[in-house]
């Protein structure tokens, strides 16, 4: 049978044959790669889209590689999808990453999905190495650790010294609200702050971030500063329309009016954006922005957040699924990273704390760092978001927030809503 | 249509089936199957991220979705979207066909055709163009302040921010018009020429021509595309919506298909998004049916 | 013969005007696009926005390749598109035939439940497609994408090509039946070439279909080895950074081939959308 041509100008071949061809073609392309023994020569990250990330993706790959010769991949993940990404690793049937890059709102259904518990997967010297609060955060009640932090985050207040010193600012500040122009102790002080310095549109009193994922943090930094928690995981139930909670969305009532327009897609990069810029007087984010803004100190300065409660806590923990190709691989860059030379050099490149005890009590390390003392004296204020379902939590206080700050409902309303009407029934530990 | 047909191969029937046969078992494993276990998982419980197991909860789900007000700010948003969309996809389509073939028609000579090849050629490309690749360049459009269409208007408006719809809806259009445009030019060409000769000795003039024999003429295929043009509006508006506001600002563009993703696939509530993915099939499955029934009841087709 | 006819001269004035209008528009997003594939990143961040790039630089494309896998997501789209075409040919294009040629009792109604199945929500279905793949472990492969694709295709495959094949002669079949060829000869050698012009408009919309679809592989891969290149654009914008020298880059990067395709074909595309209504 002689080859015809086709009006495309390929040859016609036979039915059979070409099927045939075809669905072995399809196979062949389909076959998973072989899982060999662990050799070790690979190890996959899924890191979450941030500066800490880029840091830890670039200095593994010149540093990591070089002394181990292992392979380093960083696949990064945009943070609207984060959830999907990780659920799919530590749910699905198979495993595609050996770490995972997760936040502490993720604890609670990481650790009761298929992840590996850190004391099993490293030495205990490894562990040891940690700052014990933060060891304590990342450990579920049964024991299991869940992740090893990458860094120690907190959230701090960030605010213009330059306008604070002022001498103009400073007579008009004590004669309107009769203390002194100061970082703030409670946040009815950071409110008044805000509210005196906001001179729109050159200078606002602060930023709140409005897009999904990143709204819950400004609810939580509230609610722990005035002393609530979001849940009360002994008696399993959610405090969504306790009185803190209420308090905390007239916050952010309260500070919506004093932060640009526009921040309901925008997230605290957003913000940063804006401090450098020189439009925010004072705002509060977490302590990587610190090693930006410390650059000009006669500009920017750093205090503890108002309290008298807790501090929102962050940070990316370095989690590995059951079904990690390479656990043995993810082990050793797990080592490497709790290393003095890594957490150093990453303290003084993103200006987090570290997570290690022996930097964190390095004096020639740590005084690199300006105003290092501010994030000690938080420390012991650290709190996470203690729900499994921290992700559809924040889509509903984003949404209770967005109602507050637009006037549909009142702070009372909202809260009352969050609790009895869109997460009616829900559980933090379901 | 095929039953009357005098055909010699009529006692060979099973022949049909085996050319059938290989198209219809794929579409049974990989279409009618997994329908039927989306069917079937909506009555169940399937929250992997809380337990692996399934729980049989009857129309649990379908209460509870029904219930949700968010369910309805989805469909909302998917009609405003489907609305806006198609209004102005299919006006402006019919207008840039009408203007294009009065163009065309009147051109003569090789520079008229290599025109006409032209225009044609610059309507493919937004249909060419992915999706996704329609809504990062708009994105960068109407960027608050580095985009082009603020430059020129002078003006700072967060476009996706405060108009989402509309910023989503214009990035759609903007890859639909010249798509319908085409479809409904290719609709005018199919006109007899000798109609318009017709026309001309009659003494009507453009407006006349147009009301009384280019749009009648092309009515079928209009009325046709503007409810393809809605069925698809309505179940697939995923990608553009996916690519430029992801939903918000808060769920103000959350269109229902991308309600029911999210559902599943970031909040991992499987059971209750099969529920919806099931209230979306039976609503298109209306529109569709609505389609077919108009499609057969038009005359001389 | 005059450009324009006299007597319609305003009229046509008024409409090329129109034309020119919605070619501009059409086309400026794109030249946008093109031009600021070309710019840096810190001069697309000019305010104001410049138009013509000041430097230009190929940073951008390199970028794509370097930090964005662009590499591996065109090997996966070309594949996926080829493997989509070919199926989607192969089994359509026989499924048409024997609807056509060889009717059996219920033939009609299997038509138009294929049919049916078009109407199927993409988003609708895709779940319980990935929980398929899931447990059969072909997440982040290329045959869930091929599959996934296909099978929301081939309704549309069949659509087209049964009335091509209705509208062919039988004369041909007849003779060739009488020549002794059996009916897996004759859809071969006569009913393929007949109706390729049918063949090409459905390879053509196929590929795109292939080429720009976002839903199926972004929910079934969570790596850049499972994904194709609109996946990996979208993926571009993380929510910390926007790289838009890139994302530009990469939006001409996809659209070009299709484009180039689209245009060769261009007459079959007419064709197929002056006989699909």
């Amino acid at each position: 049978m002689a080859t015809q041509t086709g009006e495309l100008g390929l040859p016609v071949r036979p039915l059979r044959a070409r099927s045939l061809l075809m669905l072995a073609s399809v196979l062949i392309a389909a076959a998973p790669q072989a899982r060999a023994a662990d050799t070790c020569t690979e190890v996959r990250v899924m890191a979450t889209a941030g500066p800490e990330p880029e840091f830890a993706a670039k200095y593994a790959k010149a540093e990591f590689e070089k002394a181990t010769g292992i392979t380093v991949v960083f696949d990064t993940v945009s943070r609207d999808i984060q959830t999907q990404r990780a659920s799919a690793e530590f749910v699905g049937n198979t495993g595609q990453y050996d770490i995972i890059l997760i936040g502490n709102q993720d604890k609670l259904w990481v650790g009761r999905a298929a992840s590996a518990d850190m004391h099993k997967l490293l030495p205990a010297s490894d562990i040891a190495k940690l700052v014990p609060r933060i060891r304590d955060l990342a450990t579920m009640d049964n024991g299991k650790l869940v992740g090893i932090p990458q860094y120690w985050n907190t959230t701090m207040y960030f605010y213009r010294k330059d306008l604070f010193s002022g001498a103009k600012n400073k007579s008009e500040f004590r004669s309107k609200y009769g203390y002194d122009l100061a970082p703030p102790t409670t946040w009815d002080q950071f409110l008044d702050i805000a509210e005196f310095f906001n001179r729109p549109p050159e200078l606002y009193g602060s930023f709140i971030s409005g897009i999904s994922w990143a709204a819950l943090y400004d609810y939580y930094k509230a609610l722990f500063g005035v002393g609530g928690e979001p849940s009360d995981l002994k008696s399993n139930t959610l405090l969504l329309d306790s009185p803190p909670s209420v308090k905390a969305l007239s916050i952010v009532q309260r500070l919506a009016k004093v932060s640009p327009a526009g921040f309901r897609t925008q997230s605290f990069f957003d913000g940063d954006k804006l401090m450098q810029g020189g439009k925010l007087a004072a705002y509060s984010n977490f302590s990587y922005i610190w090693s930006a803004l410390s650059k000009a100190p006669d500009k920017y300065a750093i205090a503890p957040m108002p309290g008298p409660g807790g501090v929102l806590a962050a940070g990316f923990w370095w989690a590995v699924p059951e079904k990690a190709p390479h656990p043995d691989c993810a082990r050793k860059l797990i080592s490497w990273m709790l290393g003095d030379d890594f957490q150093t050099k990453q303290m003084i490149a993103t200006g987090n704390p570290p997570a290690t005890s022996s930097v964190m009590h390095d004096k020639d390390a740590t005084s690199k760092i300006p105003s290092f003392d501010a994030y000690l004296a938080t420390a012991d204020r650290t709190r996470i978001i203690n729900v499994a379902w921290a992700r559809e939590l924040g889509e509903g206080i984003s949404s209770a927030m967005s109602d507050v700050v637009s006037g549909k409902k009142t702070p009372e309303e909202a809260a009352s809503w969050l609790q009895n009407v869109k997460f009616k029934g829900r559980k933090p530990l379901e | 249509m095929g039953h009357s047909r005098r055909s010699p191969y009529r006692r060979r029937w099973p022949v049909g089936l085996i050319f059938v046969s290989p198209a219809l078992l794929f579409i049974a494993a990989f279409m009618v199957y997994p329908v039927s276990h989306l069917i079937a998982l909506s009555f169940h419980e399937y929250s992997p991220l809380r337990s692996a197991d399934l729980r049989w909860v009857g129309v649990g789900n379908y209460t509870q979705v029904l219930a949700n007000q968010e369910t309805y700010r989805s469909i909302w948003a998917s009609i405003q979207f489907t609305a806006g969309s198609v209004v102005i996809e299919m006006i402006a389509g019919l207008a840039g066909a009408i203007c294009l073939a009065a163009v065309t028609l009147r051109l003569v000579g090789r520079f008229g055709s290599s025109l006409n090849r032209l225009f044609a050629g610059l309507f493919i490309l937004p249909l060419a163009a992915p999706t996704v690749v329609a809504a990062v360049v708009w994105k960068l459009l109407l960027d608050p302040e580095i985009g082009p269409v603020n430059a020129t208007l002078s003006t700072t408006i967060a476009w996706f921010t405060d108009y989402p719809m509309v910023s989503v809806i214009v990035a759609d259009a903007w890859k639909t018009i010249p798509f319908i445009t085409f479809l409904l030019y290719a609709a005018i060409l199919s006109i007899e020429p000798s109609q318009f000769e017709a026309a001309k000795l009659d003494g009507a003039n453009a407006w006349q021509e147009f009301w009384h024999l280019t749009l009648p003429s092309i009515l079928p295929v209009v009325a046709v595309t503007a409810a393809f043009r809605t069925v698809d509006a309505f179940t697939k508006a995923f990608d553009i919506v996916f690519a430029t506001t992801g939903g918000g600002p808060g769920d103000d563009t959350m269109v229902f298909p991308l309600f029911i993703w999210r559902t599943a696939f970031s909040n991992l509530h499987f059971g209750e998004a099969s529920a919806l993915a099931v209230i979306a099939i039976i609503i298109s499955g209306l529109c569709g049916a609505g389609l077919l029934f108009f499609i057969r009841s038009r005359p001389g087709r | 013969m005059k450009l324009f006819a006299k007597r319609a001269a305003p009229k046509a004035a008024w409409a090329l005007a129109f034309v020119i209008i919605l070619a501009i528009v059409a086309l400026l997003p794109i030249a946008w696009m093109t031009l600021s594939a070309f710019k840096s990143d810190d001069e697309i961040n000019q305010i104001p926005p410049t138009f013509w790039p000041q430097t230009s630089t190929l940073d951008n494309l390199l970028q794509l390749f370097t930090q964005f896998h662009f590499g591996i997501l065109t090997v996966n789209t070309v594949i996926v598109s080829f493997f989509v075409v070919t199926l989607s040919l192969a089994l359509g294009g026989a499924a048409a035939y024997g609807l056509s040629r060889y009717p059996f009792f219920g033939s009609n109604l299997l038509f138009h439940a294929i049919l049916v199945t078009r109407l199927v929500t993409p988003a609708s279905f895709v779940l319980p497609l990935y929980l398929m793949m899931d447990s059969l472990r072909l997440t982040n492969t290329v045959t869930a994408l091929v599959i996934g694709i296909t099978v929301l295709n081939l309704p549309f495959v069949i659509w087209i090509l049964k009335p091509f094949f209705d509208s062919l002669p039988r004369e041909v079949e007849e003779a060739a039946q009488l020549d002794g060829l059996g009916p897996i000869g004759i859809f071969w050698r006569f009913a393929i070439t007949l109706a390729g012009p049918g063949f090409k408009t459905v390879a053509l919309f196929s590929f795109i279909t292939a080429w720009t679809d976002l839903l199926i592989p972004i929910t079934m891969s969570t790596r850049p080895e499972g994904w194709t290149l609109t996946a990996g654009i979208v993926q571009m914008q993380t929510g910390f950074k926007i790289y838009w020298g890139a994302l530009m880059a990469g939006g001409l990067y996809l659209t070009l081939p299709s484009f180039i395709i689209a245009i060769a074909m261009q007459k079959a595309l007419t064709r197929g959308l002056r006989t699909t209504f």
